[in-house]
Parts: structure tokens; C-alpha cells; sequence
């Protein structure tokens, strides 16, 4: 297991300017056929919050989510989604998609999971900007903190980047995994604190069921930085930080093991 | 003098699963394999800088899976290789190339995943655009290509980057006649600048024309590692029994 977790952080290691170099390159791969290109992962996103938003407004009003507007609400929620949401289903793609170049040329096969998640981060990083405009509009510039906003940025990425290791390994290897984990995936949303609020269930149970997902932490974290200030507690933390190490050996674990199989095999 | 290729004890096993997911069984405790075969056995030889090598035997041999450990594309099994020097690998062509992108933009992205520069690249492209004879295809998507076009763009990618050692699977056949011509006049300006090469192919006549040495690829075993006509006879006497 040490091992393979030196392995995978020696080849990021040695190889970051290419991972850079090609993580540009492949953030404008999927929309280059298109001539709005980026704007239309944006275009999606604000598709899809106008849905929500407008739909909670008809049934509630200008009512208030755990202290703060739902707009508000919903939008900080969804944005750090619609990244996890792309890792889940491009990331996890990255080595399948990619056979062309494991087959032809001497490419270390563990850092495509890493490029696609940079990838979608440059793809993506002005999504996060729509936060601040709807958060600011509703007048929650003074609580907008911005320690708390770089450090669940860093849990957002240090997650992406951990399962995207497991889930691209696994998905390559097996047909019946991609399947159940596609539709998992589509329902993973409304299991997190994302479209509703499941602060009112105050039972010990149901909360420690939906908390077990380490993206709630992330999902809830993003409400902390920009309205609610921290109210994570220590043992949540440390809870999330230790799921990270956990996914993070798996992932290095089944890259390390895998990568002979992947010429061969995918 | 110098070893450009130096293999030693080299097998490879491919391992067969009945279901996908027994690979994830396999790789924690090493069980839940329905089938081991195993491609090559034992295999050791060296090629020194300069000297070209024929790489004969018949198909499923072994000679691709061969080729692919040496450009570093697959893993072995077990056992050792060192290549000394940039290595370009005539095999797979038109993979890795993203088809929306232009023949010119897939230079560079497959360029750049072989791990040079935007300089580097600048100065062979036009040189590549040259030698492709792709005349405006080259700046159009390549999902537009014809099969043999996008070869062609990965036979002059991989000739024009320099390679000190050249791996050449069954790939004189790319293109039309005239392409063909040309390619072939290509690798051969690079076998007199002293590239060490291996060289698989089921001509003879190509065989002759080029290789100081062949090696006689039979059942995943070198059988024979030695003079040009000796191997062919021994090559062509085998065919003749199986028939």
C-alpha cells in the first residue's frame, strides 16, 4: 500500500508541467466542436439553477433556508455539485476515453485522473464567481469569509481528486460497476443537503446516515463560507479529512495495481 | 558499443477473467484468474546503437506484444528493459488523436503527451505538414480523415520527432502506393543516420533489404538471434511444415 501511494505521488511529482500543460489542452477538448464552446457548460448551469430556483420561489416564496435566502441557499449548494457532478461522470471516464493514448505512446496511465479533474477545474472555475454575484446581491458580502472559502476549496479538490483515482480504476475495469454507478450518481443529489435543507430532522440517525457521504461536508462547507460562518464541527472534520486519506490509498492502491492492465486490457 | 535496447529476462503473462470484476479479486489475492497465457518466455537480447533488427515469426507470436514492452507501452511480467534514448513507436498510428480537433492541433496535443515542448513542436510542424501531403485536410477536424489519413499524420509524427531508437510494427503498408513510397524512403534516410531500430514485418524482401539481424520469434521464445538468411530459411522451413 506505501508503496503504491510513494509510486503514484513520485509520477505526479516528476511529471506536473505536463499534467498542466495537458490539462489546458483537454479543458477545451469537449466543447471545441461548438462555436459558444465554454460558455455552454455555463449555459447548462444556470439552466438548471433558474429551474430550481424559480420552482422553490412558486411553492415558497421569498422564504428563508437555514437562516439564509434560498436563492442564496440553493446556489452554493449546486455550483460545488455541478464540479463533483463532472468529476463523477467525465473524471471517472478519464482512462476508459483515453485508451487511444495509453495504446499508442508511453504515458503514465495514473495521472490522466488527476488532468481530467484539473481540467474541469479550469472548465469550471468561473462557475464559483456566480456565487459571489447572487450571494453579494442578496447582501451577504459581510459574511462572505474567505478563509473558510479557500479552505473548503482545498476539501473540494483534495475529494476530487482521491475518489477520481478509485472511480476511474474501477469503472475502466468493469462494465457492471459503470453501470450501478450511473445510476447511483443520478440520484446522489438528492441525498445532500443540496435542493433541500435536512437541518430540521434533529434524530441522531438520519443525520448521521446522510452525513456519511464525505461531499456533504464540502456541500455544506461552501454555505459556511459564504453565509453562516463555521459551524462544522471538529469531529465532522476530522471524520472527512481521515475519508480523504481512506479513498486516497485505495485509489493510489488500485492505480499502482492496475496500470499493467490497462494497455493490455481496456 | 553502446546498447540502445537491452532486454533481459522478459515474460509477459496476459490474465484472463471471466468476469471483469475478478480482476479487482485478483489484484488484492492474487486468485480468481480463469486463464494465464503466457506470450513470452524468457526473453533476452540487446540491440546496440545503429544496427537494425528484423523481428520474424508468425502471427500471435508474440512480436507486437514484444514491440509494445519496448516503447515502454505495456508492462512485463516479469524481467527487465532498458532503453537508452527517445523512443518513436510506429505502432497504433492514428490512435491517441482526438477527432474534433485539426491534424495541426493533434500534433501538438499528441506531441505534447509524448512529452515535448511547444518549440520542439513548432519546429517540425511544418516539416510534418510537408511530408503529410494532407494539402487543407490538415486543417480540418480528423473525424473527416480516411483511415489512411490519419496514419499518415501518426507515421510523421512519430519519424519527425527525433527518435534515437525506432519501433516499427508492420507499418510500411500505411497509405496509398505513393505514400508508401515515401514512407518507406523516410525510414530508410533514418536507418543510414545509425537509428537503432525493430522491426517486425512478414515481408522477406524488407527483411533483406534492411536488417544486419533477425530474431526468429516462435511461441513467445526466441528460437533463433543471428544472421539475416539463416533465420528466414529457418522462418520459412516452419511455415512450410505447418502447411
Amino acid at each position: 500500500m506505501l508503496e503504491s501511494i510513494k509510486y503514484v505521488i513520485e509520477e505526479h511529482i516528476a511529471n506536473y508541467r505536463l499534467m498542466i500543460k495537458v490539462a489546458l489542452m483537454d479543458s477545451k477538448k469537449q466543447t471545441v466542436r461548438s462555436s459558444l464552446g465554454i460558455l455552454w457548460t455555463y449555459f447548462h448551469d444556470i439552466l438548471y439553477m433558474a429551474v430550481f430556483i424559480l420552482v422553490r420561489l412558486m411553492i415558497a416564496g421569498n422564504s428563508e433556508m437555514m437562516g439564509m435566502h434560498s436563492t442564496v441557499y440553493l446556489i452554493t449548494g449546486m455550483i460545488p455539485w455541478f464540479f463533483i457532478s463532472d468529476v463523477l461522470s467525465q473524471g471517472s471516464m478519464s482512462i476508459r476515453s483515453n485508451k487511444g493514448i495509453i495504446q499508442s505512446i508511453r504515458f503514465p496511465a495514473t495521472l490522466l485522473p488527476t488532468i481530467s479533474v484539473m481540467s474541469i477545474f479550469v472548465k469550471r472555475i468561473f462557475s464559483f464567481i456566480l456565487i459571489f454575484i447572487i450571494s453579494f446581491g442578496f447582501g451577504y458580502a459581510k459574511n462572505f469569509h474567505p478563509l473558510l472559502f479557500i479552505y473548503y476549496m482545498m476539501c473540494l479538490l483534495a475529494l476530487c481528486l482521491a475518489m477520481n483515482l478509485v472511480f476511474s480504476a474501477v469503472i475502466t475495469i468493469s462494465e457492471d460497476f459503470r453501470q450501478l454507478y450511473g445510476s447511483i450518481i443520478r440520484v446522489l443529489i438528492y441525498t445532500m443537503p443540496i435542493l433541500w435543507d435536512f437541518s430540521r430532522y434533529t434524530a441522531i440517525w438520519p443525520n448521521v446516515l446522510l452525513r456519511i457521504n464525505p461531499m456533504v461536508y464540502v456541500v455544506k462547507g461552501f454555505r459556511d463560507a459564504f453565509v453562516l460562518g463555521m459551524t462544522q464541527d471538529l469531529l465532522y472534520s476530522v471524520y472527512f479529512w481521515g475519508c480523504i486519506v481512506v479513498i486516497f490509498a485505495v485509489g493510489c492502491f488500485l492505480q499502482f495495481k492496475l496500470k499493467k492492465f490497462y494497455a493490455d486490457f481496456v | 558499443m553502446e546498447k540502445k535496447i537491452e532486454v533481459k529476462n522478459l515474460n509477459k503473462i496476459f490474465y484472463m477473467f471471466d468476469k471483469d470484476y475478478k480482476i479487482l479479486q485478483w489484484i488484492v489475492t492474487k486468485k480468481g484468474c480463469s486463464k494465464e497465457k503466457h506470450v513470452l518466455k524468457n526473453i533476452s537480447f540487446s540491440v546496440d546503437a545503429g544496427e537494425i533488427v528484423g523481428l520474424i515469426g508468425v502471427n500471435g507470436a508474440g512480436k507486437s506484444t514484444l514491440m509494445k514492452l519496448v516503447a515502454g507501452i505495456t508492462y512485463p511480467s516479469s524481467g527487465e528493459v532498458t532503453v537508452n534514448g527517445r523512443v518513436g513507436a510506429l505502432i497504433n498510428l492514428s490512435a491517441g488523436f482526438n477527432p474534433d480537433y485539426t491534424g495541426r492541433k493533434n500534433i501538438y496535443y499528441k506531441g505534447t503527451l509524448m512529452g515535448m515542448s511547444r518549440t520542439e513542436i513548432d519546429h517540425i510542424i511544418d516539416d510534418i505538414e510537408e511530408f503529410v501531403e494532407l494539402g487543407e485536410y490538415f486543417d480540418r477536424p480528423i473525424r473527416m480523415y480516411s483511415s489512411g489519413m490519419s496514419a499518415r499524420l501518426g507515421f510523421a509524427l512519430a519519424v519527425y520527432t527525433e527518435p534515437e531508437i525506432l519501433i516499427i510494427d508492420e507499418v510500411l503498408a500505411v497509405g496509398d502506393k505513393i505514400f508508401q513510397k515515401k514512407s518507406r524512403a523516410k525510414v530508410e534516410e533514418m536507418f543510414q543516420q545509425g537509428k537503432s531500430v525493430l522491426f517486425s514485418s512478414h515481408s522477406d524482401d524488407l527483411i533483406r533489404q534492411f536488417c544486419s539481424r533477425v530474431l526468429y520469434l516462435k511461441d513467445g521464445e526466441i528460437v533463433f538471434d543471428g544472421d539475416v538468411e539463416e533465420g528466414l530459411k529457418l522462418y520459412n522451413e516452419d511455415i512450410k511444415k505447418k502447411k
